[in-house]
């Protein structure tokens, strides 16, 4: 019954449909990263009552599996949109999965953001204040771009661990790769080829991205090496 | 709006099932515990040829998503098992393989990597020259990893096991894409006549808030214990 | 200087999340809109006629979906094209797409008159709305698809001791559980199965389950007619005794009559000239506008 056969004949039909893999990658990730930023400079702020709301936030998804948030947003956004008269009901499921994928990483995000900031000296800050620099200025200057380059290689995994999380996103109707493979096979069967399919384009654009990540890593991870060794030379002397 | 009736329903149905993910998770981490120290060692003290096979081993199925694993291993399960039964001249039938079994095998390829990971770092944390000094006073490999690496190890990796043991927890939501019955299908198989999903997934959701709280304490709790321990042994 | 650069940035996210979500909503407007234009492009002039708008799911393939096109599609799609065409010379007939949750509200504030979704009969539907009495479809009596030559499957007691795979949760699957509560000593093992047609079809022809039930209407289009290489039979004895409802109907607004007493005669006219057993031909292959054998 099983045969590879089906495996190739299903492959074009399924890739077609990777550009919406793409779009529930790209979409939440660029607005978790505006979100969690925004989450973690809230929480090294601690603003009062802010700053418990978002400790909720964060252990919620935190705790919880994506799968249970998405259906949470899948069924809970329109009932909650229908209080400010809008209605939800007909909207894209994609725009649920962005949603929900969005609260997901970006608490996830804040957190890794938070740590980074945290591990940047605090030295750095005083030093930009020394120059006469504002605040702003100091941290996106100075600050930022160090904690960023602190953070790169948890934001790898993350981009791997939402990019495989959208397998998902075909329990809501989305019609992505999975969707795709199981709306083939209520018309020609073989679930099971077409599941392998994507689950083998899962795996090269999986492996592709943590060697691209290993490399830029790599990369950066040396220049900062060499100027923290460039720094401690300089001092000795 | 979301009715407090059926959302108490669901929760209902959803805790009656605390034990089935309890043991699924627990059963993966033992299983994967076992497995990943074997599979953290040889590639740590490199053992020819098992080492690099480990390796793409552990890659490629960190590069399969997890619904996917296990809606292929319930698949295969279903359409290869008694070839697989005929292969080995085994003396049963597919109907003594309870589908949770088949729930822990899947979920031991999801988990697996990642455990192994940890145990591996643990590894990497402790000095060479501690296998050295115990060579060194006459005791063999063996001894030297039960006595000496070991309970060194067991400190390092246990508050970074329980993170992955978290992880592993909300894993076990996706089984019912296989159609075991945890927590989640408890809630929305309850949720089926009244339409009520919202509450069914707000009530497993909450389930699943607990327990990882609970994961999480007991984690913090342990790297308290832990850390403890070093400075009084200093 | 701090707040203000957390002010600005939490003004960026805003803006770029309200962006979103107004961009998506005015796409998800839009094509409404389409829909709507393109089913009154359909309806002929027609004088001063009564205006009523019959909505149908659009998410549940194959009786009420859009298609690949986003154009409304299924079976009750097409049979209610040909409502609206019987009933043009009293009333100007729309039919609309729209999701299952909006379906009931929209009923209720009388933005559609007539909804269907494949429904079956239900008591308490009944008591809040009115139902057409005729049916749009049968979908059958319960029955058992077993592997093929097995004589011993007939009724529901006779797979008492057998494995069957059935959720404990959806209609039937109470039923089963029912029937076991009343013989303990030698109860049907209900297996639980991944909701996949391909699984539980491989279950039977290597020996999981020994049995499978479900709507005959199911049961014939989703396995029997889906796979006819597979190793399968479908019982011929129903599992439940007599006089079960194994129709789906319309639905109304409580009191609505007249519209009522219309939609029936129109239903029972598209039967009797055979319309409706076309459509059914078309979509299943075969007659499901009476109830099947």
């Amino acid at each position: 019954m099983f045969s590879w056969k089906y495996v190739v004949d299903y492959f074009p039909d399924i890739f077609a449909k990777f550009p919406v893999t793409l779009e529930l990658v790209f979409v939440p990730f660029i607005i978790s990263f505006l979100l969690g930023f925004a989450i973690a400079i809230a929480r090294l702020k601690k603003i009062p009552l802010l700053e418990q709301v978002l400790a909720v936030y964060v252990s919620y998804v935190r705790c919880t599996p994506v799968i249970t948030q998405m259906f949470v947003v899948y069924f809970g956004l329109p009932i909650l949109m229908k209080q400010f008269g809008v209605n939800a009901y007909d909207w894209n499921p994609v725009i649920f999965v962005f949603v929900a994928y969005s609260i997901n990483i970006s608490a996830f995000l804040s957190e890794t953001i938070r740590s980074s900031i945290l591990a940047v000296p605090a030295g750095q800050m005083e030093a930009g204040y020394a120059v006469g620099m504002s605040g702003f200025q100091t941290m996106r200057d100075i600050i930022v771009p160090q904690a960023l380059k602190i953070s790169l290689p948890m934001l790898g995994n993350m981009f791997i661990g939402l990019f495989q999380a959208t397998a998902l996103a075909y329990m809501v109707n989305v019609i992505d790769m999975v969707g795709k493979a199981r709306n083939i096979s209520t018309s020609r069967g073989h679930l099971l080829e077409g599941y392998i399919c994507c689950a083998i384009v899962f795996a090269i654009i999986s492996l592709a991205l943590e060697v691209i990540f290993k490399y830029v890593n790599k990369r950066l991870a040396f220049g900062h090496q060499n100027g923290y060794q460039r720094v401690r030379r300089r001092s000795e002397s | 709006m979301i009715e407090g009736r059926y959302f108490i329903l669901c929760l209902q149905a959803a805790i009656e099932k605390i034990p089935k993910n309890l043991v699924m998770c627990l059963a993966t981490l033992v299983i994967c515990t076992i497995l990943g120290m074997f599979i953290a060692l040889a590639r740590t003290y490199r053992v020819p040829v098992l080492a690099p096979v480990l390796d793409a081993l552990i890659a490629l199925c960190k590069a399969f998503p997890a619904n996917l694993i296990l809606l292929i291993c319930i698949m295969v399960y279903t359409y290869k098992f008694n070839d697989f039964i005929a292969f080995f001249h085994l003396n049963m039938t597919i109907r003594d393989v309870d589908l949770i079994y088949i729930a822990i095998f899947a979920l031991c390829i999801v988990a697996l990597p990642g455990i192994s990971e940890v145990l591996r770092s643990g590894l990497l944390a402790i000095p060479k020259g501690q296998f050295e000094a115990g060579y060194a006073v006459g005791m063999t490999a063996f001894q030297t990893f039960r006595d000496i690496i070991l309970p060194q190890m067991f400190r390092v990796v246990v508050p970074t096991l329980t993170n992955s043991t978290l992880s592993l927890m909300k894993t076990t939501a996706l089984v019912n894409v296989m159609g075991v019955s945890d927590i989640l299908k408890g809630a929305t198989d309850a949720a089926q006549d009244a339409y009520c999903f919202l509450e069914a997934y707000l009530a497993a959701a909450i389930v699943f808030w607990v327990i990882g709280i609970i994961i999480e304490q007991i984690s913090k709790a342990l790297e308290r214990y832990f850390s403890k321990s070093v400075k009084q042994a200093v | 200087m701090r707040k203000r650069f957390l002010g600005i940035l939490l003004c960026v996210v805003m803006a770029v999340s309200m962006l979103i979500g107004c961009g998506s909503s005015d796409d998800t407007k839009d094509s409404e809109e389409k829909k709507q234009e393109e089913s009154t492009d359909k309806q002929e002039e027609t004088g001063e006629k009564q205006k009523i708008t019959i909505a149908i799911g659009n998410a549940y393939k194959p009786f009420c979906y859009l298609d690949e096109n986003e154009k409304p599609a299924g079976y009750e799609y097409d049979l209610f094209l040909k409502v609206a065409e019987k009933m043009a010379d009293k009333y100007e007939v729309e039919v609309v797409c729209d999701s299952w949750d909006n379906l009931f509200a929209g009923l209720e504030t009388g933005k559609y008159d007539i909804i269907s979704h494949h429904l079956a009969y239900n008591a308490e539907r009944a008591e809040k709305y009115n139902v057409s009495s005729e049916s749009l479809m049968y979908f059958g009596e319960y029955r058992f698809i077993y592997k093929k030559g097995r004589t011993d499957i007939t009724d529901i007691a006779s797979v008492a001791g057998m494995t069957l795979a059935n959720s404990e949760a959806d209609n039937i699957g109470k039923v089963l559980a029912a029937y076991n509560e009343e013989h303990p000593d030698n109860p049907i093992i209900l297996q639980e199965t991944m909701p996949s047609a391909e699984a539980i079809i491989a279950g039977i022809e290597n020996g999981l389950y020994d049995a499978y039930t479900h709507t005959q209407f199911d049961l014939q289009t989703k396995y029997i007619d889906m796979y006819p290489d597979a190793d399968l039979e479908l019982g011929t004895v129903g599992l439940l005794d007599g006089d079960v409802d194994c129709g789906t109907y319309a639905v109304l607004k409580k009191g609505n009559d007249d519209l009522q007493a219309d939609f029936d005669a129109t239903i029972k006219a598209l039967r009797e000239d055979g319309t409706i057993k076309d459509i059914s031909v078309a979509w299943f292959d075969a007659d499901y506008s009476t109830i099947p054998e």
